[in-house]
């Protein structure tokens, strides 16, 4: 037994959902696209538990992509998806004429439907009230009024769904708006006839169900269409309906959908009781605080403001808690080597399994503020308000309104803004801001900043007052993200070239956010986060580790470093790194990097003998990478390698977790692999350019 | 008959026709602008090119550019009174509306 939710983004879905399930869901993917859905399980007064599963947030189920004909499939039943026993439907009461819209469509579908009001406390406060009964008796199905966030209405919802699982002929009224027009009702028979029989398995589909079908296929199949399964036979009598709708001067979108709305105009009048004048006073509260937030001046200032304040905390409050975590992975490291015996078993589980999981938990703190951010944002209503202020912008770099959050929170960390592209619609969008946002200076790369900066850049000012290590902190921040903006209009042009799709956006009304799905949704973010990621990261780290220690030759941890594995491929990979003022043990460096680019530091430390236990404050390893000299007497270090390897750190992909990331979102290899080749690239090639052209001005 | 995105914030008019045909389109008329459906300008962004409108109760943002599909005819300027029956933002207009159409 399953229940299906569905219905208009914004209309609270996620929070009856939540309301309905409880704490036990399971994340997940709709099969074979990048489409998230939660499964719960409900209690129905005297069926017992019942599975529970939500469908994305759509405005109608025609589609043009392979994520938006999720809706139909996963509705209909079409393989590899079951048809749920009842769909669940939720509108938003005072927003009711385009929220049944859909409904209309499901009903279309021949599925048992109980339709859900939400936000009837709403529409109390402004003085309105909906007559339930009169939309019953007109849709056909039975109507419950409910505050998802109030948590009302809820057990009448309950005990109605149990009744149309019991009884779904209750919810099955067969269609509302029926096609009056003898041409229309021809395309449909048409193309009725050739729907394929595997979209409706378990034999032949319902005269409702096919016609359904062909009225989703006469909107949705067009000539540049990206939807699935979709056999030419089919599309072929799409194309020849719509031509002869056209000899005859009529469009079937027009007909079909004017019909729809024409059907809900008609009877909405007699849905709404008690239209007091205060509905304007509480529109009106939101238009108020949009003349504010939308203001061309004031709004973006706010704007700014606000960005700010997250991209501080993500800094700043999470420092603590990410702290408290390295304390926690030091004292059981600490605790382990005081309980084993000195040995490789020991190494193994401190250095390689402890470090490895430690370095996942570490994200954890960025991972959730970031999503609770965005989770506050999302659920006020204000993240529609972002896209809007910076549409422009984006725009003009190829990129989509709603990519500008990703790309500032991964200032602090690429991999919640990789997460966090799913929100965007078009695959190509959230492509295109995968591969740029890694490019952004992440708060890994900040030790290795520091440590280069403090050893080879002379504390002193420039013009007298600006120091020159201050100066070129602030001028990589501005390197990366010029480039990371380049990357996007290249790429945009290039690789992932699309036409600019056509913008609608809804601004939905300024809700206070439901902290309860807020949270949830954070945590389940962060759960994802481990899961997966998180798997890559720890085989990832023992696998360095591993390449680290073994062959285990030498009990000096300097010598050994330089038989190692890692050691080895330092030095066969020197010639590559050379021209970039490398040095093998830099070589080590990077390769350790690769776990996660604060390990360049203590990598250093091991290589220079001194211990993997420094941090980028350390004065003695500054002096010892200072005063590392060639055989022929020549420093190794140069403020020239130095700004050399500043700017392989800021390009390069060194970060595996960001692509185990990247793996997830876009659910092959290819596009990782893509990633970690033209980011290493554009690093050698740009270090290269400074190291061989500053060699080339003379600076030594 | 002009185009939308060429009448003044706070203007009402009626949509008379969609030009242009395919997905976008159809996923203007299936967020219920259709001819004959009042709209309301609500204002254009300082920077850049997006205008808001106010359709059947619901906001929407399009680009400027892309809502010159959109032809409407003027039907009055000004926000609404207060406290008053209006007939295109408030409750009774944005459901009752009587446009169907051709």
């Amino acid at each position: 037994m399953q229940i299906a939710v569905a219905g208009n983004p914004n209309t609270g879905k996620t929070t009856l959902f939540n309301r309905l399930t409880g704490l036990h869901v399971k994340v997940g993917n709709y099969a074979g696209v990048t489409v998230d859905r939660t499964d719960g399980t409900l209690d129905l007064p005297g069926l017992g538990t019942i599975g529970v599963y939500d469908l994305p947030g759509t405005y109608s189920l025609s589609a043009r992509s392979e994520e938006e004909q999720i809706a139909i499939s996963a509705l209909a039943g079409v393989p590899p998806y079951a048809a749920p026993d009842v769909v669940l439907l939720v509108v938003d009461g005072t927003q009711l004429a385009r929220n049944l819209y859909l409904a209309l469509q499901v009903i279309e579908l021949d599925l048992p439907v109980v339709l859900a009001v939400n936000m009837v406390d709403a529409l109390e406060a402004r003085g309105e009230r909906l007559d339930l009964e009169a939309m019953e008796r007109e849709l056909g199905v039975p109507v419950v009024g409910i505050s998802a966030s109030r948590g009302l209405g809820l057990e009448r919802l309950k005990a109605v769904l149990a009744d149309v699982v019991n009884a779904p002929e209750r919810g099955r009224p067969g269609w509302r708006w029926k096609p009056q027009e003898a041409s229309l009702l021809e395309h449909i028979a048409a193309i009725a006839a050739v729907i394929p029989s595997t979209w409706t398995p378990g034999g032949p589909a319902s005269p409702r169900r096919s016609d359904a079908f062909a009225l989703w296929a006469l909107l949705s199949i067009e000539e540049d269409d990206e939807l699935k399964g979709i056999p030419e036979s089919l599309r072929q009598v799409v194309r020849e309906r719509h031509q002869l709708a056209r000899a005859e001067d009529c469009d079937i979108h027009d007909q079909v959908i004017a019909g729809r709305f024409g059907w809900i105009d008609a009877r909405s009048g007699t849905f709404l009781l008690d239209a007091a004048g205060d509905a304007h006073k509480t529109k009106r509260l939101t238009e108020r605080i949009d003349a504010l937030l939308l203001h061309p001046v004031l709004g973006f200032t706010i704007f700014l403001v606000a960005m700010g304040v997250v991209f501080q905390s993500l800094f700043s409050w999470a420092d603590p808690l990410i702290g408290i975590i390295e304390s926690g992975v030091g004292w059981l490291s600490a605790g382990i080597e005081g309980v084993l015996p000195a040995n490789l078993f020991r190494d193994f589980l401190t250095q390689g399994l402890l470090a490895g999981v430690g370095s996942v938990v570490v994200f954890l703190p960025q991972i959730l503020l970031l999503f609770l951010f965005l989770g506050i944002m999302e659920d006020t209503g204000y993240m529609a308000r972002v896209a809007f202020l910076m549409d422009r912008v984006m725009k003009s770099l190829g990129l989509h309104g709603r990519a500008f959050v990703p790309m500032l929170t991964s200032f602090a960390c690429a991999i919640p803004a990789v997460m966090a592209t799913r929100t965007m619609e078009r695959r190509r969008d959230r492509f295109l801001t995968m591969m740029v946002v890694p490019l952004m200076t992440c708060a890994a790369r900040l030790p290795v900043y520091t440590l280069v900066i403090g050893a080879l850049f002379p504390p002193t000012t420039v013009l007298g007052f600006l120091p020159v290590q201050g100066l070129l902190m602030i001028g990589m921040y501005l390197f990366s993200t010029i480039v990371a903006l380049v990357c996007a209009a290249v790429l945009g042009r290039t690789l992932l070239k699309g036409p600019t799709v056509p913008l609608i956006l809804e601004l939905p009304p300024y809700r206070a956010p439901h902290w309860g799905t807020v949270m949830r949704s954070m945590w389940r973010k962060g759960h994802v986060f481990l899961s997966e990621a998180g798997r890559v990261i720890l085989v990832c780290t023992i696998a360095l580790w591993l390449l680290l220690s073994f062959p285990n030759r030498s009990d000096d941890p300097s010598v050994r470093l330089h038989e190692s594995y890692a050691g080895q491929v330092g030095r066969t990979i020197e010639p590559t790194i050379a021209p970039l003022g490398f040095d093998w043990k830099i070589g080590v460096g990077l390769i350790g990097a690769f776990a996660a680019r604060e390990v360049f530091v203590s990598t250093m430390g091991v290589v220079y003998g001194i211990g993997d236990e420094v941090d980028e404050e350390s004065i003695t390893l500054r002096e010892k990478i200072r005063n590392e000299t060639h055989a022929d007497g020549r420093p190794v270090y140069t403020p020239l390698v130095g700004l050399s390897l500043l700017v392989f750190f800021a390009l390069a992909c060194q970060c595996m977790s960001t692509l185990a990331a990247v793996r997830r979102e876009t659910a092959t290899w290819r596009w990782p692999v893509f990633l970690f080749v033209y980011m290493t690239g554009l690093a050698w090639l740009a270090s290269f350019t400074i190291y061989q052209g500053g060699l080339l001005l003379g600076f030594a | 008959m002009i185009q939308l995105s060429s009448i003044a914030p706070g203007t009402r008019a009626r949509l008379v026709a969609i030009v242009g045909h395919g997905g976008f389109r159809r996923r203007l008329l299936e967020m219920g602008l259709l001819p004959g459906t009042p709209v309301r300008l609500v204002r254009q962004a300082g920077i850049g090119d997006l205008i808001e409108l106010e359709v059947r109760g619901c906001h929407l943002s399009l680009r400027r550019s892309e809502a010159s599909e959109l032809l409407v005819e003027a039907e009055g300027s000004g926000p609404e009174p207060a406290g008053r029956q209006d007939p295109d933002s408030d409750s009774v207009g944005r459901l009752a509306t009587s446009g169907t159409g051709r």
